[in-house]
């Protein structure tokens, strides 16, 4: 209620202070137009009225709806006329008074009452009604003058009555009056309603978003929930400034959450930037040291590669004699292989001669006596086999022992060519190894001293990095601060 | 003199068709009710509006008591004075019933009225403004000889009045609606005690020299014995008639116990003590509802003391003592002839009705434009609508005893008047009374 009491107080800043003085200073030109005209048809039509109030007793009379005697009752005459009556004469063609309210004038005849000297109009017939505004004495009067007839044919006489102009009078000035402070009320009361209204739908919402504008400009910026204003244009800029603020809202949180977030990894940065500069100057000196270790190392790797080149050379021979040896040790295996064959063979043939003599010696038994000769020499031929058998028993356990021994050397051979080859294989890749050390050393070397020199640039650039992450967490402190003007509740 | 010119054969109308404001003839008409509140002025009103609606005739307005005609006998002898004349100097003249029974008398001849007076029962634009029974029943028409002279204006009914102030003093309460004989005795025995008591004479029963009062009460018990009034409208039943003339006498001699007369009435004159009722001097008062009027010019709160009541009834009955009187007529030879028919016309009319009744508190034979112009709101108002509501202007009055006797008898109203008297005083009895009244009958 006291809010709506603002829409009172005048400001020409107050939109709705301006449009209500435009709106009342219309409606007081429209009403003030509207006033006259009406006021004056009302009192043109009051003045009708009283004529034909005052007109009507005679037509009553005439009609036979009221009696000639009324005209001497005060209280009749004022209920019909609706005003103070001063006199009423009820006055014959004859011009005779037959009734009169003042008693004074009872009897009498027109020529002998002041105030029937004028109109002219008694003595002849009257058609129409008359009605004056009189001057007595300073007092205006109505008067009116009707005909009195009997059914309009036979006319008998006037009814005169003077009335008094006051209640008249007093009638137009109430109906002016009415008009005024009705306009006046009008206008307040229209113009209180159009300020309400206008302040309750247009002004009041235009002054809530200005407050919330007003808040947003001194970053009050908090979640606002649409009021449940209508969606004619006031309404879709709510809706729409809404929008805006918790968006903006939102974003200003994100920015505040990333200005945060800024500041920290502004400060890591610097941090780290530090670590780094410190890292990357220990390191540049580190660099150094491997540096000079490392062609130093280098320098050893190149000895050791020539070394390796030669030990490579001399695997080689090694290897290649192991394999050589080897690839004998086979042939001898072969051939003694060979000669085991052999040994068999002739231990094949022993045996054959075995059966042979064998058979000789059956046959020579078969032979008997003649076979004798034959049996001694099957005993010899016998005996020479099994000489030969044992001679090729021993000659083939020697050479299983010496293919046992070859064998065992050409194992051994064999086991140790690929120990070799692996040797070889080893030292050459020892060398290879050594060769690609060198060229790897050659290459940390070159590394180093182009690690080096990135670590002095490193060192340069953490120096600046930290220098510039300063300058970022400046910055984000900075935008923090500008970020803190606005209030925003999350 | 002079005659207006001008006059309609006819029809007659309130006013004349002039169109000049030149007075060419006078009318002179005998008024009534001077001194009658506002009877006298409703004559006054009536006698300017017609002077302004006929402007070429000049009223010469007076009244009785103006003529030496004060009362009914007078007036009587100044209609018939008129009668003998070529040709009436007066126009209009007072009439009712007991003026023309007077005439009647005078001039020995009940029928005058047909040849003295205009009759209005041709005339059809008269017959539509009274009301159906002035028309319609033979009793008004027969008051006149036979012709209705004039506007039924005047409606009354005989009441019993009574002082509140007195009856409260003598301790009893009167009955407004349905008293009876044995109420009415009980009230003159309450009123004897009082009186008996050595308290300030009360006259229970107010009565005058040459208004026989008791003859009012006469009628209302002897009609009431019977309760149809056809009864009493018919010739004949004399036997049974004579039988109720007994009954009501009888009633009188039981009447007679308390002597209720009021002791001086031998030398008293109505006229002269119309205010005596209101001097708290006697309990009732029989007459008619025109002392409404009578009373009022005197003391405009009368009606604070004096409480009408309906008359007692020996039986139910279907009529009522009252009454309705033309009161004026017009001279069948009178020069202004049409002025006066339109100064009759003038009494037909329904606003004079309204007015009658607004004036008087009595009502009127005269139609209206309202069905019941009376609405209560006093006790006279509220005797009035009971009285209109009960016997819808079934109303009687009888000037002479024709009813009664027959018309082969002499009116007998004087004679048993005073017979009546003379019971109430206890100087002869009821029997007595009785025969007396038949030996002056032709039976």
């Amino acid at each position: 209620m006291i809010k709506n009491l603002d829409v009172l107080k005048f400001s020409w800043n107050q939109l709705g202070a301006k449009i209500g003085v435009a709106i009342i200073i219309t409606q007081i030109l429209g009403l003030a137009i509207l006033g006259v005209y009406t006021a004056n048809y009302f009192l043109k039509d009051l003045d009708n009225k009283v004529e034909q109030q005052m007109t009507s007793p005679g037509y009553l009379m005439s009609k036979g709806l009221l009696s000639y005697q009324a005209a001497e009752d005060p209280i009749t005459m004022k209920a019909i006329v609706g005003a103070e009556i001063k006199e009423c004469l009820v006055i014959g063609l004859d011009k005779k008074i037959y009734y009169s309210l003042q008693v004074s004038h009872r009897d009498k005849e027109v020529k002998d009452i002041a105030i029937l000297n004028e109109p002219d109009v008694f003595g002849k017939r009257l058609e129409g009604n008359y009605f004056k505004r009189m001057n007595r004495d300073g007092i205006s009067n109505l008067v009116s003058i009707s005909p009195i007839s009997i059914d309009g044919s036979k006319f008998l006489g006037y009814l005169y009555i003077e009335a008094s102009d006051e209640k008249l009078s007093a009638s137009r000035r109430i109906i002016i009056l009415t008009f005024t402070i009705g306009i006046f009320i009008c206008v307040v009361f229209t113009s209180l309603i159009i300020l309400f209204l206008f302040r309750h739908f247009i002004t009041r919402r235009i002054r809530i978003l200005l407050e919330r504008i007003e808040e947003m400009k001194d970053g009050i910026i908090d979640v606002v929930e649409n009021p449940h204003f209508s969606s004619d244009e006031i309404g879709q800029i709510h809706s729409a400034f809404n929008e805006l603020n918790n968006k903006l809202r939102t974003l200003i949180l994100s920015i505040k959450s990333g200005s945060d977030n800024l500041a920290i990894a502004g400060d890591e940065v610097n941090n780290s930037a530090q670590i780094l500069s410190s890292g990357s100057n220990k390191q540049a000196a580190s660099t150094e040291q491997v540096s000079s270790s490392v062609e130093e190392m280098v320098s050893n790797i190149h000895q050791n590669t020539e070394n390796n080149d030669k030990t490579t050379q001399i695997a080689k021979q090694a290897a290649d004699s192991t394999r050589k040896v080897a690839r004998l040790a086979k042939e001898s295996l072969t051939y003694i292989n060979e000669i085991t064959g052999k040994i068999k063979v002739i231990n094949e043939i022993a045996l054959q001669t075995n059966l042979l003599a064998l058979n000789a010696a059956v046959e020579a038994a078969r032979a008997g006596q003649y076979g004798k000769g034959f049996s001694v020499v099957a005993g010899e031929v016998k005996r020479l086999a099994d000489r030969s058998k044992d001679a090729a028993n021993e000659i083939n356990e020697l050479s299983v022992k010496c293919v046992n021994i070859s064998k065992e050397s050409y194992q051994m051979m064999t086991e140790l060519s690929p120990q070799m080859e692996e040797t070889l294989k080893l030292v050459e890749d020892i060398s290879a190894a050594g060769l690609e050390m060198r060229n790897g050393s050659d290459q940390i070397n070159n590394a180093l001293l182009e690690l080096n020199q990135v670590t002095q640039q490193n060192a340069a650039t953490a120096e600046e990095l930290s220098g510039n992450s300063d300058a970022l967490i400046q910055q984000a402190k900075e935008l923090k601060a500008i970020l803190a003007y606005f209030n925003v509740v999350k | 003199m002079t005659a207006c010119k001008g006059n309609r054969d006819s029809t007659y109308d309130v006013h004349s068709d002039q169109q000049s404001a030149a007075v060419t003839c006078t009318l002179n008409w005998v008024g009534h009710w001077l001194s009658e509140d506002k009877r006298e002025l409703l004559v006054r009103e009536a006698c300017k509006e017609v002077s302004f609606m006929n402007q070429d005739m000049h009223i010469n307005l007076r009244f009785p008591q103006e003529l030496n005609a004060k009362q009914i006998p007078q007036m009587a002898a100044f209609i018939v004075a008129e009668t003998k004349k070529d040709t009436p100097d007066w126009d209009v003249v007072w009439l009712d019933d007991r003026i023309y029974e007077s005439a009647s008398n005078l001039l020995n001849d009940p029928e005058w009225g047909k040849k003295h007076l205009y009759d209005f029962s041709e005339d059809s634009q008269f017959l539509a403004s009274q009301k159906e029974f002035i028309i319609k029943d033979p009793t008004y028409i027969n008051h006149y000889g036979g012709i209705l002279p004039g506007p039924f204006v005047e409606g009354f009914y005989h009441v019993l009045w009574y002082n509140v102030e007195v009856a409260k003093k003598i301790g009893i309460t009167i009955k407004d609606f349905g008293m009876t004989i044995e109420d009415l005795l009980k009230y003159f025995e309450a009123a004897q005690r009082y009186n008996e008591a050595g308290n300030p004479y009360i006259a229970p029963f107010y009565d005058t020299k040459e208004w026989n009062l008791s003859m009012l009460l006469f009628q209302q018990i002897l009609r009431s014995c019977h309760p149809d009034i056809a009864f009493w409208k018919q010739e004949g039943n004399k036997k049974q008639k004579l039988a109720y003339l007994r009954e009501t006498l009888d009633i009188y001699q039981r009447m007679a116990k308390y002597e209720p007369l009021y002791r001086n009435h031998r030398n008293v004159n109505w006229f002269e003590t119309i205010d005596f009722p209101l001097q708290d001097s006697a309990l009732f008062y029989f007459n008619g509802t025109w002392m409404y009027n009578l009373w009022n010019s005197l003391d405009s709160n009368f009606l604070a003391k004096m409480r009408p009541a309906v008359l007692p009834e020996v039986r139910t009955t279907n009529a009522y003592l009252g009454g309705y009187n033309p009161s004026f007529a017009v001279m069948k030879k009178s020069r202004n002839l049409e002025k006066a028919k339109a100064l009759i016309k003038y009494w037909s009319s329904p606003s004079l009705a309204e007015k009658w009744v607004r004036y008087t508190k009595n009502p009127t034979g005269v139609k209206g434009n309202v069905s019941n112009n009376e609405l209560g709101g006093d006790a006279l108002s509220d005797l009035m609508m009971y009285l209109e509501g009960r016997f819808k202007g079934n109303a009687y009055y009888y000037t002479n005893t024709n009813y009664l006797l027959g018309s082969n008898n002499p009116d007998l109203t004087g004679f048993i008047g005073d017979r009546l008297k003379d019971i109430l005083e206890g100087k002869i009895t009821s029997e007595q009374a009785y025969r007396m009244i038949l030996e002056r009958c032709n039976f």
